[in-house]
């Protein structure tokens, strides 16, 4: 079971959170622009906003419905959450089962301490099967661990079979969305890159798109030696690895080459089957509003001897790659209960403006924001995600598995600061900001100052446009004010402080009742 | 890296030994009232599952064929073929149809028994065949009425190919076969004991569908275009 050419350091150092550098060959759009660059490319792509505002409406929408339907929604999260966090508390025990059940259905298991260990666990089954072409399904786990890249270097084809995932592979871009991955791209789009894939002449229509699709994988899967896919559960009473999907491609490619290769987390962890069942009722409900996705399908070892078809081999290779951090840090252990559906995705303030690229990470969103700093690049590199956050909690309340994204982000943060990370002026800031909270006649005189510079240098809010003073308009191009002004105008001050209206609130029994006051809290 | 040690790592986080017993559970799965009430508030009784399950069916996009009897099985059979392109019909092995009566499938319209075919065949033509047929024509395990879902179970009689390559995959239920939710539809517990857990089990709620288009809904991207259940009553 274990992989002696693959041999790495203990997958559990004590270093949760430290910074791993991703190889050489693998381009890390978190080390190339900054989160703020990266959004605002994003708030200028008009399509890509109106997309995604629409697609999360209406993923939302439908879960809304569809929870409604199930009825008793809040005692669901409950089980899923105890569900999960029992697994997570005894995740060894569960491993070792799932483990020892698979191997004896035929299964080899690999564990990975990391992407690289991954990598050439990969490699070396390709390379031993000689293959040329790879039929992917849409796995996350393979995303995260870059899998394409390093089979194409070998020269071997990695095909993305899911459609959105294909239409992404074909533009060279990354997914957007974990569950409709190319949700920023239209169908104009998508019909070049069709045509410039095959040299054909198609034409925008959906159905003429999908066809072309299934025409041209169709052959991949007949051609490919190897099958990946990820792992949505695995269940260890019987050591079965269980795949959801809507268009069939996970089947086609866990059916059809004559090995098949399971990508898996190793947080994907049921105990029973009676547990898939209250999975199979919050994933997809909570993804895309389906009561149940429409293939679901339950795999235990490869294919038996006398049946017909069905991959020869099976290979189940677990993955930590920083996992295990979290799962050493209380703060962050309930992270891995996550069934990677996407609602928080879809309730998300930021992620609705700007998409899943702006988050440079292969999880965007609230999850993304946890996660990536947790999994791969480390909180130097990703740990500004989590000021992508207006910590709202939406994304705790859409969470079918009641995971505290929110409070999580607030930890990264901590930490963030705690490590020095932050910017130098944010530092400065709170600096000054100490500095004149702990001094009365200091914040006082603070107070009157910045009244003063805001009125008689910045100019009041009604001053925008074209009234607006020349010392404004220079003011919206300097940072960091230009990040507030170039969208909006700062609130003016009020005209008389909360301490110096305070006598004058204690002498009137009720505040409301004095029109006077009332006006003098300033517009 | 070898196995022990990847998990005594995750112990040592866990901030415990490895741990070999079974750990002690207060519950699993589904809660006892969806177990006691798969249906929601409202309880179903049996007698109407079957047209909750056309329901479902229904708006998975899938087509509902009720046969009154099992003598109206072929009938409805005939009509799907003969309307279908020419394409040829893939099947299940011909035993597991012993009790439909439906022998004309493959005198009359020379259908291939999957099973039967791989004697004569290779078996990258063998994928071909099943993957130009028109038709795949199978029975099932199970038919789960509360999501519309068939729950077919693989073994050397009953291969995967047959519900996925072709365009069209018919689906044969008899009425007995109906459970209310999922829970039903799962291994026995005496299967996950003996360890006799099917290689394959595909629950399958509709036609293969994809909105990585624009939202646009599309049907048949890689499984079958089309679902057709025919639900016999009385058997």
């Amino acid at each position: 079971m274990n992989h002696p050419s693959t041999e790495r350091v203990s997958a559990t150092e004590p270093s949760p959170f430290a910074t791993k550098q991703l190889g050489d060959k693998i381009e890390n759009p978190l080390t190339q622009k900054s989160l703020k660059h990266r959004a605002d490319d994003a708030l200028r792509d008009e399509y890509l906003r109106a997309a995604v505002a629409f697609t999360t409406d209406r993923l939302r929408g439908r879960k809304a419905d569809s929870t409604e339907l199930l009825g008793e929604w809040e005692e669901w999260r409950d089980r899923g959450s105890a569900i999960r966090s029992h697994t997570i508390a005894h995740l060894d025990y569960y491993l070792r089962e799932f483990s020892d059940r698979a191997a004896d259905k035929g299964a080899t298991v690999y564990f990975a301490a990391d992407a690289a260990e991954a990598q050439s666990i990969v490699l070396e089954i390709a390379h031993k099967k000689e293959a040329r072409i790879v039929a992917k399904s849409k796995s996350m786990v393979s995303e995260e661990v870059h899998i394409n890249h390093v089979l194409e270097d070998e020269g071997i084809t990695s095909v993305e079979t899911d459609l959105g995932e294909w239409i992404v592979q074909l533009a060279h871009e990354t997914p957007s969305h974990i569950i409709i991955p190319a949700i920023h791209k239209n169908r104009f789009q998508i019909q070049q890159l069709f045509e410039a894939e095959g040299g054909e002449t198609l034409s925008s229509e959906t159905s003429v798109l999908a066809g072309y699709a299934r025409r041209r994988l169709r052959e991949t899967f007949l051609k490919a030696e190897i099958g990946i896919t990820g792992c949505n559960f695995a269940i260890a009473e019987t050591g079965s690895v269980v795949l959801f999907c809507n268009e069939g491609n996970a089947r086609m490619v866990s059916t059809l080459p004559k090995t098949h290769i399971v990508m898996m987390g190793m947080e994907r962890i049921l105990p029973a089957w009676d547990d898939l069942e209250v999975m199979a009722n919050l994933l997809p409900r909570s993804a895309t509003g389906q009561k149940i996705t429409v293939y679901m399908t339950a795999l235990t070892g490869p294919k038996k001897k006398a049946e017909l078809d069905g991959p020869e081999e099976l290979h189940i290779v677990i993955l930590d790659n920083g996992r295990s951090g979290a799962l050493a840090d209380p703060e962050f252990r309930e992270v891995l209960n996550c069934i990677r559906c996407g609602a928080c995705l879809n309730v998300c303030p930021v992620y609705r403006q700007v998409g899943g690229h702006a988050y440079g990470s292969v999880y965007p969103g609230p999850i993304g924001a946890v996660l990536t700093p947790i999994l791969q690049q480390g909180l130097k590199a990703a740990g500004e995600l989590s000021y992508a956050s207006s910590l709202c909690g939406a994304c705790f309340e859409a969470c079918p598995v009641k995971i505290p994204l929110h409070d999580m982000l607030v930890h990264l943060r901590r930490k963030y600061v705690e490590n020095g990370f932050e910017p130098p002026i944010e530092k400065a800031a709170f600096k000054a900001f100490g500095t004149i909270f702990s001094n009365r006649t200091a914040y006082e005189a603070a107070g009157k100052a910045g009244r003063w510079l805001q009125l008689n240098v910045l100019g009041k809010d009604t001053d925008r446009s074209a009234q607006a003073s020349p010392l404004m308009k220079v003011a919206e191009r300097i940072e960091p004010l230009a990040g507030w002004t170039a969208h909006r105008a700062l609130p003016e001050t009020a005209q008389r402080s909360f301490r110096e209206i305070w006598p004058e609130l204690l002498d009137h029994n009720s505040a409301s009742q004095s029109p006077e006051l009332d006006d003098s809290y300033g517009a | 890296m070898e196995r022990e040690q990847f998990l005594a790592g995750l112990a040592s986080c866990l901030g415990r030994p490895p741990q070999y017993d079974k750990p002690i559970r207060e519950f699993s799965g589904v809660t006892d009232r969806y177990a006691h009430h798969p249906f929601g508030q409202i309880d179903l009784p049996q007698t109407e599952w079957l047209k909750r399950f056309v329901g479902e069916l229904i708006s998975l996009g899938a087509n509902a064929l009720v046969a009154e009897s099992i003598d109206s099985v072929p009938s409805l059979l005939k009509t799907i073929f003969d309307k279908a392109k020419r394409g040829g019909i893939v099947t299940w092995h011909r035993s597991e149809f012993a009790s439909w009566n439906i022998d004309f499938v493959w005198d009359e319209y020379s259908a291939v028994d999957y099973s039967e075919a791989n004697d004569e065949l290779d078996d990258t033509a063998l994928k071909q065949k099943v993957q130009t047929a028109t038709i795949g024509l199978t029975t099932v395990n199970y038919a789960i009425v509360n999501t519309g879902t068939l729950a077919l179970y693989i073994n050397e009689f009953r291969n995967r190919s047959v519900s996925l390559l072709p365009t069209e995959h018919i689906a044969l239920v008899a009425e007995s076969q109906l459970v209310a939710r999922l829970g039903d539809a799962l291994p026995s517990g005496a299967h996950r004991q003996s360890s006799s857990v099917p290689s394959s089990i595909n629950f399958i709620s509709g036609p293969s569908r994809s909105a990585d288009i624009e939202n646009d809904l599309s049907i048949g991207v890689h499984g079958p275009a089309v679902l057709t259940v025919i639900i016999c009553k009385g058997k």
